[in-house]
Parts: structure tokens; C-alpha cells; sequence
């Protein structure tokens, strides 16, 4: 019955709303506002370039990511194979230095180019050196004495031997026979390994191998690698090098905030324009528990940015009627802005010969702000390796920050109406700084990818997402703002070892 | 020039086309949107925001399964509902009391209401009646429809929408009194 009842109003109401001669010539009622159709034009383009932009930023990214990961597939490749080879020499050595140490005779015989002038040396007491090119010595912590032998080229080397080096040190005990016999034994096999030296802290691979089994050439190559810390932790065990490492970072952050007060009666946040891109920079100390495991500490100063759209109606109240000294009248009154931290006081002066305005006649007001939040940010995490070669560190960290905000800088356009809209009373930008003095925690979790430039030196890079966790802040004694904050973070790391 | 050229240029991007499909459907878009806020600021606000919609997803429209006329109102009305969401208390804020449009003035007969006197007419219902009885007259949803669109249930869908056929009623049977005498 209800419906049958109603469905005349029903009827009423769609016959003149869906005919559209009647909505099209019924006066100027629905006419909308001037400016529309070209603000909306713009914003499409300004989303077009916006999104260009944060296009590009991925791009680069993904470029980076994709360049990062090839190299480490190529040089895990490297690694690899370098890796067994010296599981292969650990091997070889374990086997045979019992009979050796105590039996080892110089008895190398040279082949060219090498000559046969040999040089005995007594060998530190806790190493045995396995071969040396150059500065870098190749030892593998054994206590054991033993000698060396040193070979000088007899005659200009080719390009492929001049590469190499022109000295070289091959110790017999690899396989307790000459050496020169030995290669014979190994005719197409390599001997290398990779060789640390705190100082030169370098890797030296070493092939020793025959090029033609009718002409037994001694060919001894060698490579520098810079040597990771782990590495060289893993062979030398009692070596604590690398176990700190101090490094600095800069970068952006993508920030999503959102914020709530109890606002002025009729007040309306409408709009958050979120992810806006701030920047952070710090420093932090990494502490290397194990060769998984590590803590760090950091600190680091950082800007949020929000951007918001406040809407509200206020009640008018005549404060008082001003006469200025050339004539002109305006109205005076005081008006209550409102923004993400606050509201904000504004004398407002009118001019009376454009409107008439009554004791509490509603106006209203539309604030745009930008917010730009500055925060000193002190953390800690505990970081996992993933993945580490003597190049690269993968790693993953979860950790809590504490975030202490300094202070804001705020900036407001603000469009005072008149009643329904219909006219602008005045339109004002200002710009606010507050000291906020607040606290605020949040958890996050990191994947850091480091690349070392030498054993000492690296440069990374960071990425990590953060959420606050309860974020209660008090403006004043009488307001409370809750805020919600989420942030992607990108950052590039330089770092040293210690 | 028709609909279907017109959108094929909008397609391609072409300010002329957009500017011309604004002209031609300005009026009923930014009716709908007064139809669902009293606040003409809002009711901009709104097409200014259904309009980029619009533009920018007008490739999803398929003239096979209806006009473009309905395409763009549902993209308004929806653009509506998205903005009505934000604000709080959507069902609860505003009370019958506020109803102050509803007030005898300016009345009119039945048959010569103007879209402009029953615009305000609607207007002038509580938030939660106008919206719900813009959804089920106008947009022809089903109380189920709304109640999933509002996250509100059907009863209370039911009784916004009764409410606010019982005060359109009230006013236009008053208007037509006021006529008689």
C-alpha cells in the first residue's frame, strides 16, 4: 500500500529528472559554476605528468634492480667456481701436509720462463703460504714451517704471461712433488684458490697448469678481487676485521598520512592527497654479531609531506564595524581555520559595500594546507644475511624507530565564501611553523643490498616500508590528534668496514 | 554532432570533443549532483571529480549496453555516494528537524513544479533520506542494491526511503492546498 501510495511521487520526480529538455531549459538553476571543465582538464594533465613521473622514478628503479641482480647471477657464477676450487686446495692440503711439513725439500725445478735460482724461506709458524704474486701472499692458517721457492722469469714474458706476473712463489707442499713434475701430473687441471691478505686484502687466483703436454711451460695467472670481510673472516678465524661498519644514506620516502582531530563544529576533512614524496638522510652503525646475524643502530633526520583539503561552515558573528581612514567600511571579525595540527585564528576584514552580512550568517571556508613534517628518526634492527659473495650482501632487517618531530611548516590557501558560495570574501595564503615536540614509534622492515667496492668500502642500497604504531599527539592540553603514517623508503648507502 | 563522434574524438583525447561533450551534458550532471548535495560548493566539487572520471575512463564505455547519457550518470551518482561516504554519520547527523527546506514557501502547484523547486525539495531531506531515495527513484537501485552500496541494511534502507517519500508528499500536498485557496 505504502508503495502504491508513494509511487505518484515516484513517477513525479523521475518524469521531470529524466527529461532532459526540462533540465536543459529550466532557468539557470543548474548551470555549474565557471571553471570546471577547465580545472578538471588541468588535473587530468596534472596526473598524467605525476604519474609519468612516479612512471620514471620505477623505471630506474626496476633498471637498477635488474642491472644489481645480473650482476650478481654473473659474478655468484665466478664465485662459485672459485669457491670449490678452494674447497679443492683445503682438501688437497688437509691430505698431504702431515707427510710434508715434517719431509718438504726444495726441489722445484723450473721450467721456462721461470728460472731455476731458488730462494729458501722460513715461513711464519701459524701459515703456510701457498703461493705468492706480487704483494699478495696466499695463506691458509695451518701451524706448520715451512719453505718457499722463488722462480724470477728468464726472458720477456708474453702478453698473456705480462698479465699474470712475472714472479711467482709456488710452495712444494701442495702435493709433496716438484713442482714442475706436479704439473705433469696435472697436465690440463688448474690449481687456484682464493688467497687473503689482511693488508692488500686482494684475492689472488692462481692457475698452474701445463699449456702443451710436449712443452711443459710453467703458467702461473693470477687475478685481484677485492675480498669480502666474511670471507676472509671464514678462513682466518681469530680475525675480527669487519665487524663494524659505520655508513651514511640519503633518500626519498613516500609518505601516506592521515590525521584526525576533533575540529570545530562543521568542520570537514574532505581530501588527502596521499604518498607524497619527502626525503631522509642519516647514519648508522652496524654491529656483526655472527656471519648471519648483525644489529644496527641509526639515526637519521627526515621530512613528511602531506597535502590535505579542509572544508568548513562557521557561524558569523559581527565583531565590529570598521571605518578606515580613507572611508572605506569593513567588517572585522575573527574566524577559526582549521588544518591537521590545529586551528588557526584569522582576523577577517570585509568590505561592507559588497555584502551585507547579519549576525551569524554562515560562512564558509575551503583550506588547502601542505604540511611538511620534519622528524628525527632514531632506530634499531636486527638484520638477517640472505645471500653474501665476496661482492654483494643481501640482507633483510625488522626493526622500531622512535620518530621525534621537531616541528611543521605549514602552508594554507585559504578561500573564505559568503553563504552559498556565490561570492569569494577573501582569498589568503600563510604559512605557520609550529615547534611540535612529539613523539611517535613505528616498526619497519628492511632489504638492504650491499656491493663492495674494496674489503673496507661499500655502497648500497635501501629499501623498507615503516607504520606508525599508536600515534596519539597532544597539540595543546585540550587537543589530541591521532596520526597514521606509512612510509616506502628508498635510500643509497656508502659505508666503511672496520 | 552525435554522441558517438563526439566520444570518439574524447577517446583520442581531443580538448574540442571534451569541451563539447561538458556543454551537452553539463546541466543534467550537475543536477544529479545537486540532487544528492545541498551544499552547491560540494555538488562542483563532485562533477569536477566525476568529469575527470569520465574523461579518463571513457574507454570503458561500451555503447551496446546503454547510452552515454546513463554511462556518465551512474559515474555521477557514484562520484556522489564516494563523497557522501567521507563524511561521518552519514545515517545520523542529520536530523528530520533539519529538514528546514521543507518549510511552506514558494509553493506550487503539482503538475507546475519546475526540476529546480523539486531539486531543492530534495535538497532539503536528511542526508540519509536523499541519498537513499536518489538511489532507489532516480538511479533505480533495489533496497538490497543500497543497503550493500551504504553498509547499511535493507530495513534501515526501507524506512530512509519512506521517510523521505512522506516528506516529499507532506510538501507537495501542502503546495497544492496553498494553490487551491
Amino acid at each position: 500500500m505504502k508503495e502504491k501510495r508513494y509511487n505518484n511521487i515516484d513517477q513525479l520526480f523521475r518524469s521531470k529528472f529524466n527529461d532532459p529538455k526540462t533540465i536543459d531549459t529550466d532557468g539557470d538553476w543548474n548551470l555549474p559554476p565557471e571553471g570546471i571543465f577547465n580545472n578538471a582538464i588541468d588535473e587530468i594533465d596534472s596526473k598524467k605528468k605525476r604519474k609519468n613521473r612516479v612512471f620514471g622514478f620505477w623505471f630506474l628503479g626496476g633498471f637498477a634492480l635488474l642491472a644489481i641482480v645480473s650482476a650478481i647471477l654473473w659474478n655468484t657464477t665466478k664465485i662459485n667456481t672459485i669457491d670449490s676450487e678452494i674447497e679443492s686446495l683445503k682438501e688437497t692440503y688437509t691430505k698431504n701436509s702431515p707427510k710434508t711439513l715434517s719431509t718438504t725439500k726444495n726441489t722445484i725445478t723450473p721450467q721456462e720462463p721461470f728460472s731455476s735460482k731458488t730462494e729458501t724461506k722460513l715461513v711464519k709458524k701459524d701459515q703456510v703460504v701457498i703461493a705468492k704474486s706480487g704483494n699478495a701472499i696466499a695463506t691458509i692458517p695451518q701451524p706448520t714451517t715451512s719453505t718457499e721457492s722463488v722462480f724470477q722469469p728468464t726472458r720477456d714474458l708474453d702478453q698473456s704471461e705480462a698479465l699474470n706476473r712475472s714472479e711467482a712463489l709456488i710452495h712444494n707442499n701442495i702435493t709433496d712433488t716438484p713442482i714442475s713434475k706436479n704439473i705433469i701430473k696435472y697436465s690440463n687441471a688448474s690449481s687456484s684458490t682464493i688467497l687473503l691478505n689482511k693488508e692488500s686484502t686482494q684475492q689472488t687466483q692462481f692457475h698452474i697448469e701445463r699449456l702443451d703436454t710436449n712443452s711443459p711451460i710453467l703458467s702461473i695467472s693470477s687475478r685481484q678481487l677485492p675480498t669480502s670481510p666474511q670471507l676472509y673472516n671464514s678462513i682466518n678465524k681469530e680475525n675480527t676485521f669487519g665487524k663494524y661498519s659505520l655508513f651514511s644514506f640519503v633518500g626519498i620516502n613516500f609518505s601516506s598520512m592521515e590525521m584526525s582531530s576533533p575540529m570545530a563544529m562543521n568542520s570537514d576533512l574532505t581530501e588527502y592527497d596521499q604518498w607524497y614524496t619527502g626525503y631522509q638522510t642519516g647514519i648508522g652503525l652496524q654491529q656483526r654479531l655472527n656471519s648471519k646475524w648483525s644489529l644496527i643502530h641509526g639515526i637519521s633526520y627526515k621530512t613528511i609531506r602531506n597535502k590535505s583539503l579542509y572544508k568548513n561552515n562557521m557561524a558569523y558573528e559581527v565583531d565590529k564595524e570598521v571605518t578606515m581612514q580613507n572611508g572605506d567600511r569593513l567588517y572585522e571579525a575573527s574566524v577559526d581555520l582549521n588544518s591537521p595540527i590545529g586551528s588557526y585564528n584569522r582576523t577577517l576584514m570585509i568590505p561592507m559595500e559588497n555584502v551585507d552580512i547579519r549576525n551569524n550568517d554562515i560562512l564558509s571556508n575551503k583550506t588547502h594546507t601542505v604540511n611538511d613534517f620534519y622528524i628525527i628518526n632514531v632506530n634499531t634492527k636486527i638484520v638477517r644475511t640472505i645471500f653474501s659473495t665476496d661482492k654483494f650482501t643481501l640482507s633483510i632487517s625488522a626493526g622500531l624507530s622512535a620518530n621525534y618531530i621537531l616541528g611543521m611548516d605549514q602552508n594554507m590557501e585559504t578561500d573564505i565564501y559568503f553563504q552559498d558560495k556565490s561570492m569569494l570574501l577573501d582569498k589568503f595564503t600563510s604559512n605557520n611553523k609550529d615547534q611540535l615536540n612529539s613523539t611517535f614509534f613505528s616498526a619497519g622492515l628492511d632489504f638492504a643490498l650491499e656491493y663492495n667496492l674494496t674489503n673496507q668500502i661499500f655502497l648500497g642500497s635501501e629499501v623498507g616500508y615503516q607504520k606508525s604504531l599508536k600515534s596519539i599527539r597532544k597539540v595543546n592540553p585540550t587537543t589530541q590528534i591521532k596520526t597514521n603514517i606509512s612510509e616506502l623508503q628508498s635510500s643509497f648507502m656508502i659505508g666503511i668496514r672496520f | 554532432m552525435e554522441d558517438k563522434n563526439i566520444i570518439k574524438q574524447v577517446r583520442q583525447n581531443k580538448r574540442g570533443a571534451q569541451k563539447l561533450l561538458y556543454e551537452k551534458y553539463k546541466r543534467q550532471w550537475y543536477t544529479i549532483c545537486l540532487r544528492y548535495h545541498r551544499d552547491s560548493h560540494d555538488a562542483a566539487d563532485v562533477l569536477q571529480n566525476a568529469l575527470i572520471k569520465i574523461y579518463t575512463k571513457i574507454d570503458s564505455y561500451d555503447e551496446k549496453k546503454g547510452s552515454f547519457s546513463a554511462w556518465s550518470s551512474k559515474i555521477i551518482a557514484n562520484e556522489s555516494l564516494m563523497f557522501l561516504r567521507k563524511r561521518k554519520n552519514l545515517f545520523s547527523t542529520d536530523s528530520i528537524e533539519n529538514a528546514n527546506g521543507l518549510s511552506d514557501d514558494n509553493e506550487t502547484p503539482i503538475d507546475k513544479l519546475s526540476c529546480q523547486e523539486l531539486t531543492k525539495y530534495i535538497q532539503a531531506l536528511p542526508i540519509g533520506y536523499r541519498t537513499v531515495f536518489n538511489l532507489y527513484v532516480m538511479e533505480g537501485y533495489t533496497h538490497p542494491e543500497i543497503s550493500n552500496l551504504l553498509d547499511i541494511t535493507v530495513g534501515t534502507s526501507k524506512s530512509q526511503l519512506y521517510k523521505a517519500r512522506k516528506l516529499l508528499q507532506r510538501k507537495i500536498e501542502s503546495s497544492l492546498l496553498t494553490e487551491m485557496k
